[in-house]
């Protein structure tokens, strides 16, 4: 038997082999390097240096922590915390709520029902500065369309100046948001809800639940990691509220609706304070990033059931 | 094997490319050009343009904003048609959007990328600006020009808190005015007022008359425009917003009363309840739409109130116009609002941008424009050179109102110039936002300068 060489293929070295999908990554890798990494890096970078815009075109010296303890010795920054944290609440409880509302009518299915969804994205779509404006010009106490609409129906609302009171300057900017994102959580839950087996609530029905028992014990506990996951989604977003309290109330009356986007905004391109402006988007970034992990983790959990 | 390695090599090839182009980007920091060795010399025309055309076939570019205000207009059109055929520099302005404006002015002015040649600006932003700016005292010295073409609160501007130096040359600018429904204050039998407690007065007269508000206040938060009659009142009354060395002044008993009398406006009811929150145009739309008898605002919106293709034509051919009311005794003092013009020291056409600078800023070239009245688009009224205040023929196409503002700009002044500014600017609306919603008057100054003493501190 004639022996016969076999050519084995030359095995590509161990670093080359591991080296390609990572060289494959490497173009969208380097994209977020440069739009995300790089700006935060150099945003904390700057946090610790005094720089402000109208004095140097450069940064100018270390200054250590000084900014950060400027941060928290500052009034004005609390406050927008403190108004960020009610918007949040607010608007993350109005939205989910009313989201959950409407996704449980529109699961009981009708002929209008899948033009209602193809309706609901509307107010999403809607640019946030445009609604922002559309609002303030609606709700003017002398010309507004929703004003005066809210005045027929309620008496007491006549005497109320909407984003001139700061509770309900507050509200009409949760409103706003609410507006625009309680229809597409209900999209979301309606995904949620059509996941869950018909027989599941059929069983529960057979014996004795009554609705609001299969909504409670049965519905609910099902949709709860969804829900869980569209609540830290939509807090992420409402901490980052900017474009609305531009167009709608200014951060007024007073300091009344000035988030902390807002006040990072206007330290580092009104006051044009670099330094500070850095050390407070970082504070913010930290706060984000807590959210973000809470909502990884949700998210992990429900992918280990 | 070999495809592998090509597109290792590509891949290398393309992030090699990124990189450098970023490094490239980096470190192309601008730099500052000496104005006066580019400004070229010689034979000169009536309006000051060198009749060599030495910057022949160079374009320019002015950072700038609001296309569509009748004066920005008109000087567009006239730089194509004039400025053009006289110098070979076609000039471009860029239209960013007000909105976003003043943050492109720090970008550019601070930053500077070489991208424009000139900029136009509105005073406050004058102290932060100015280190993107060229001094001009030399060229204008050079080509027979002066800051004492214009009036005390413009040339404040110009000189952004450097009494030395001038940045820039104004060619917008306004006094604040009292406008009002011509025909109710007949009807009444009342004269515009020369102090505010006879303008409060007479505001109880016109509550409700013709059906209208008597006035249209602008409390709300925006840019400090709830600032602008609180300033005036203040320095009417000998008061100030900032003493010489730049401490919190407002709160003297002078401060304090003007305050009071201003804030007793929306108080007593005059102003409507929703005009806490207004801004400069919710309130001016309030006296187009025929909604109030009165508003307090700049001379500039004279183009507005009289052309009945932006208001109602009722309130267009019913519109009077007086200086500001004072205090019994004292020198009414308006604030005197600038926009001006410079010459970015990153420019790489300095003498192009002088060129034009000094055409467009010409007297001849402004009477030429005010005087202009073929086109709505283009008609204005604004002119900002004493000369031109005071020119019979301009009056007479103007409504008079230059010789009115000449006049109240005499006394006039300008906001403080410290880099400071929008701190204190954005301090001092919060106060009066808070003051128009329910505040105590007193505390809340003394609140409000106990804040701008910390933050003058830092």
């Amino acid at each position: 038997m004639a022996a016969t060489t076999v050519q084995r293929p030359r095995s590509r070295s161990p670093l080359r082999k591991h080296s390609v999908p990572y060289l494959h990554l490497a173009p969208a890798l380097l994209a977020v390097v440069l739009t995300t990494v790089y700006p935060l890096v150099s945003a904390l970078i700057t946090s610790f240096r005094h720089w402000r815009l109208n004095e140097t075109r450069e940064a100018g010296e270390f200054v250590g922590l000084a900014q950060y303890q400027r941060v928290f010795t500052d009034d004005t920054f609390f406050n927008s915390a403190l108004v960020t944290l009610n918007f949040t609440v607010i608007s993350v409880v109005l939205s989910v709520g009313l989201g959950l509302c409407i996704a449980l009518i529109l699961n009981n299915r009708t002929r209008l029902s899948a033009l209602t969804k193809a309706l609901l994205i509307l107010p999403f779509a809607v640019a946030p500065a445009l609604k922002g404006f559309s609002w303030r010009f609606m709700l003017n106490p002398d010309t507004g369309v929703y004003d005066k609409m809210l005045d027929s129906v309620l008496p007491f609302a006549d005497n109320i100046n909407w984003l001139g009171d700061p509770f309900w300057a507050l509200m009409v900017l949760a409103l706003t948001e609410v507006w625009g994102w309680a229809p597409l959580i209900a999209l979301m839950l309606l995904g949620g809800l059509n996941s869950i087996s018909p027989e599941v609530r059929e069983a529960a029905r057979i014996d004795g639940a009554n609705a609001w028992q299969q909504f409670w014990r049965v519905t609910f506990p099902l949709l709860r990691p969804l829900l869980l996951i569209v609540v830290f989604l939509k807090a992420v977003f409402s901490v980052k509220i900017f474009d609305q309290v531009v167009t709608t109330t200014g951060g007024g009356p007073g300091r009344a609706t000035e988030s902390l986007n807002f006040f990072a905004y206007s330290q580092g391109f009104t006051f044009l304070d670099i330094g500070y402006a850095s050390a407070v988007s970082w504070v913010i970034v930290l706060v984000l990033g807590v959210l973000a992990a809470l909502y990884l983790i949700a998210m992990a959990r429900q992918e280990a059931k | 094997m070999r495809r592998t390695s090509g597109t290792i090599g590509k891949l290398a090839a393309a992030l090699s490319a990124v990189l450098a182009l970023l490094i490239g980007g980096c470190a192309s920091a601008p730099s500052e050009q000496d104005l006066l060795e580019e400004v070229a010399t010689g034979p000169t025309d009536e309006l000051g343009l060198l009749t060599e055309k030495p910057y022949d076939g160079t374009h320019i570019r002015l950072l700038s904003c609001c296309r569509t205000t009748a004066q920005f207009a008109a000087l567009q059109r006239k730089t194509d048609r004039e400025f053009t055929a006289k110098t070979g520099i076609t000039v471009e302005w860029a239209n960013i959007p007000y909105e976003s404006y003043l943050q492109k002015i720090v970008a550019e002015t601070a930053i500077g990328g070489g991208t424009y040649d000139l900029v136009v600006w509105p005073d406050a932003y004058g102290a932060s600006a100015k280190i993107g700016l060229q001094p001009l005292n030399e060229v204008m010295r050079r080509a027979d020009r002066s800051l004492e073409e214009f009036s005390p609160p413009f040339q404040q501007a110009a000189r952004a808190g450097d009494p030395e130096t001038v940045y820039g040359i104004p060619f917008r600018g306004f006094s604040y005015n009292l406008f009002y429904r011509e025909s109710e204050y007949e009807r009444l039998g009342i004269e515009p007022a020369k102090t505010w407690d006879e303008f409060s007065a007479q505001l109880d007269k016109l509550d409700g008359a013709g059906g209208r508000d008597a006035f249209a206040g602008q409390y709300g938060r925006n840019g400090g425009q709830n600032l602008y009659t609180w300033m005036s009142m203040l320095w009417s009354n000998g008061a100030d917003v900032l003493d010489d060395d730049g401490q919190p002044a407002f709160t003297s008993p002078e401060g304090i009363a003007a305050t009071e009398q201003y804030l007793a406006l929306l108080r007593d009811g005059h102003s409507p309840a929703a005009s806490t929150n207004w801004t400069e145009t919710d309130s001016t739309q309030s006296f187009e739409q025929g909604h109030t008898n009165s508003v307090l605002t700049w001379a500039w919106q004279m183009d507005d109130f009289s052309d009945p293709a932006k208001v109602q034509p009722k309130v267009a051919e019913d519109i009077g116009v007086a200086s500001l009311p004072g205090w019994p005794g004292k020198p009414t003092v308006t604030y005197g609002y600038t926009w001006l013009m410079g010459i970015l020291n990153t420019s790489d056409n300095q003498g192009a941008a002088w060129e034009y600078l000094k055409w467009l800023t010409h007297p001849d070239t402004e009477r030429d424009v005010a005087l202009d009245k073929s086109e709505g688009d283009t008609a204005t009224s604004v002119v900002v050179h004493r000369k031109n205040m005071l020119d019979p023929e301009v009056n007479a196409a103007n409504h008079d109102l230059p010789k009115l503002q000449e006049s109240a700009l005499r006394n006039g002044r300008t906001v403080p110039m410290t880099i400071d500014w929008p701190q204190i600017q954005d301090v001092l609306e919060v106060a009066i936002n808070q003051m128009a919603h329910g505040a105590d008057i007193r505390p809340k100054l003394h609140e409000a300068a106990a804040q701008i003493r910390t933050l003058t501190q830092r």
